[in-house]
């Protein structure tokens, strides 16, 4: 899953980052809120972690400005800002969490999980498609109640594809949400792991969950027939 | 373009400082060793005669003493003498020993001719010393006739034994003794003087193979310029060590700051396209952007990929990798970006190891899309992976056009492009890029190739294999 941090403070920024990298979100920092405003417009984010005082536009008023384009990404304010007024603000501007400055780090990543599955509309830690079950918390996978063991990078292949069921994704985009240091430009290694992945998941289940679409990527999704009007609405 | 290397003289080249000291030492020492007991013995020699002359004068007067003229007959009386080895005889005027016998070979001559003779002689026996004497008349207490004698002293030179001798061995002994001892005293000073330059020359090797600056030269040296010498070198790899994480850092930083602004870029190009499908001018200058950005990203990838791994933040062992699997990948991967190139002829032994698959899947596109991109023809691309004791093979053989043999050592270089590159793709760090990987997993990575007919390269790395 996909971060942006957002922190004019480039220490603060950095030591933000490395912790959350280590729970192995893929992360990107910037400083100001113009940059900021670049990033979220253009790219697809799980969650935004957002300062307020910043160069270029502050943060409330980038919080206003996204939602005013009907742009939902979660976000969530991180803030030296502790009036009433202020958070108060914040969150009717639409941010889906307001944190104060200092902050425990590991309050912030319990909230940052919280925030990132509200957004796909469940209440507890797991995720479900047909007979196939991602609990997030214990990090296990079950398909017909059979415990399936997977790697980390499967793993995190098959949460972002979950999360994104029925949704042609693309390679460079599964890339972009898995790994991004590994990351080898302009190639398929996605395709290695969607290979295992397949033998782990659908070699030995009926229906299929992992469909290929020839020439954009790949779907996960449980309905075989809804899948085929995807394909070729994806190809056209 | 060749450039003229200097060589040094061949007979300086290579020449080890211990085995060079040794052979000078030995070689000194011998000389001089010579040259002393050559003096020596020359002093020696010209000695011994003056001494065994005297001698056998003092000897031969002492007989005299004691001879007799008895009724014509001439007696020896009870004559003892000191001098060890001595004998003598007493010789009339027509050579006939009156006394005592002469050693064979030394003739009676005629004692007019040089009353006092003395000298060496050789005789069958060896040399012999030989003096002579007159008997002058007053010499006998009674004198018979008016004849004529001559006392002959004479001593084997065997039987020589004079202090000259003593010193001579004496000499030797103390000369041999001293310079051996000198000698052994060099080899240590040359030792303990070696010692610590080969420790350096093991840490630089360490370091140089291990890019591990922190490392440091523990040894100590009784030597001053020495000491100073490995602290000089400390020092050294402590500013490299400095740079070296900076430029580390640097790479990572940027790298990592300048992938969301192309990211973004991309993005952007993308939307531009779809909101001017009908503005031809406008789609081009767009595909023109993004290509361009896709290449910068790329670059940035790589160069990032680069200091990752340089920075030792990747995972080398964490996941199975399937090999089969991934050159299967990697062949339909490399069909795409080569305009559906598919003439492999591919045969993988090796099911599952223990890697880091995005890592290994580098190693083996790298090296396929090279070989693809330098092949000429459509000829089959060779891969071939298989076990090898600990090892896990990795070949990749095409028929292009090959590389030229003084290009060789640097095809592994940053930024290095074969020349008649067929497109204008990649940056030359594709190659870099794999060696590092493989050398990370302690591995060699070697090529051989011919102008005009191909190149294979060959990665050769330990593995551990999953066993099920």
């Amino acid at each position: 899953m996909r971060l942006l941090v957002v922190e004019d403070e480039k220490d603060l920024n950095k030591l933000i980052s490395e912790r959350l990298r280590e729970e192995r979100y893929i992360v990107d920092s910037c400083y100001d809120g113009n940059e900021a405003y670049d990033f979220i417009h253009n790219m697809d984010y799980d969650g935004v972690i957002l300062d307020v005082m910043l160069g270029g536009i502050d943060g409330f008023s980038l919080l206003k400005k996204i939602r005013s384009e009907k742009n939902f990404t979660p976000v969530m304010i991180l803030s030296a800002k502790d009036k009433k007024h202020d958070i108060i603000y914040g969150l009717d501007q639409g941010a889906d969490d307001y944190m104060v400055k200092p902050f425990d780090f590991e309050v912030l990543l319990a909230r940052v999980r919280a925030m990132l599955r509200k957004s796909v509309g469940i209440r507890e830690n797991t995720y479900r498609v047909g007979d196939l079950e991602i609990n997030v918390n214990e990090q296990t996978v079950t398909r017909q109640g059979k415990r399936i063991t997977l790697t980390p990078k499967e793993y995190s292949i098959l949460l972002y594809m979950v999360r994104n069921k029925n949704i042609v994704l693309k390679r460079e985009q599964i890339e972009l949400n898995i790994w991004e240091m590994d990351r080898i430009g302009n190639s398929n290694v996605v395709d290695v792991f969607i290979r295992y992945l397949r033998k782990k998941i659908d070699d030995d289940f009926e229906p299929k969950l992992i469909h290929t679409v020839r020439g954009v990527g790949y779907c996960l999704s449980w309905d075989g027939e809804n899948n085929e009007d995807k394909r070729e609405e994806a190809q056209s | 373009m060749k450039t003229k290397e200097k060589k040094p003289k061949a007979r300086f080249r290579n020449l080890s400082i211990f085995k060079y000291v040794i052979s000078f030492v030995i070689v000194i020492i011998a000389v001089v060793c010579f040259v002393t007991v050559a003096t020596i013995e020359i002093i020696v020699r010209r000695a011994i005669p003056d001494e065994v002359r005297r001698e056998l004068s003092t000897e031969n007067r002492q007989v005299l003493k004691t001879v007799k003229c008895v009724d014509g007959e001439i007696v020896v009386e009870d004559y003892k003498t000191d001098y060890e080895g001595y004998d003598f005889a007493i010789v009339d005027e027509e050579g006939n020993c009156v006394v005592g016998e002469l050693p064979k070979g030394v003739s009676n001559t005629n004692p007019d001719e040089g009353m006092y003779f003395f000298g060496d002689v050789k005789t069958p026996e060896g040399v012999v010393y030989v003096k002579r004497d007159l008997v002058r008349p007053d010499d006998f207490r009674q004198m018979s006739s008016g004849k004529r004698y001559c006392i002959y002293g004479f001593i084997k030179e065997a039987n020589v034994s004079t202090v000259y001798n003593k010193i001579r061995m004496t000499s030797l002994i103390i000369i041999i003794t001293l310079f051996v001892l000198l000698g052994l005293f060099i080899l240590d000073i040359t030792k303990r003087m070696i010692k610590p330059i080969d420790k350096m020359y093991e840490t630089a090797m360490k370091v140089s193979d291990s890019m591990d600056f922190a490392e440091r030269i523990e040894e100590e040296s009784i030597f001053v310029e020495i000491n100073a010498l490995i602290h000089a070198y400390n020092e050294l790899f402590e500013r490299i060590r400095i740079t070296y994480d900076m430029q580390k850092r640097f790479n990572s930083d940027v790298s990592h700051e300048l992938k969301t602004p192309i990211a973004v870029m991309s993005a952007q190009c993308q939307v531009a396209k779809q909101k001017y499908t009908h503005d031809d001018a406008a789609i081009e200058m767009i595909t023109v952007l993004e290509r361009q950005t896709n290449i910068m990203n790329d670059l940035v990838t790589q160069l990032l990929q680069l200091s990752r791994i340089e920075n030792d933040s990747i995972e080398f062992y964490s996941e199975p990798v399937n090999m089969v699997d991934l050159v299967d990948v990697v062949c339909e991967d490399i069909e795409i970006s080569f305009d559906g190139f598919n003439a492999f002829d591919k045969k993988v032994d090796v099911e599952e190891i223990l890697g880091n698959n995005v890592l290994i899947f580098t190693i083996v596109r790298n090296l396929v899309s090279n070989a693809v991109r330098y092949n000429t023809n459509n000829n089959p691309i060779q891969i071939r992976v298989y076990a090898e004791g600990d090892d896990m093979v990795l070949k990749v053989k095409d028929h292009g056009i090959g590389i030229a043999k003084e290009e060789l050592p640097i095809v592994f270089d940053a930024f290095y492009r074969g020349e008649k590159s067929r497109s204008s793709e990649g940056f030359g760090l594709g190659l870099t890029l794999t060696k590092r990987i493989v050398d990370c997993y302690g591995g060699k990575i070697t090529v051989d190739s011919e102008l005009g007919k191909g190149s294979e390269f060959v990665v050769r790395m330990p593995v551990s294999y999953i066993k099920d």
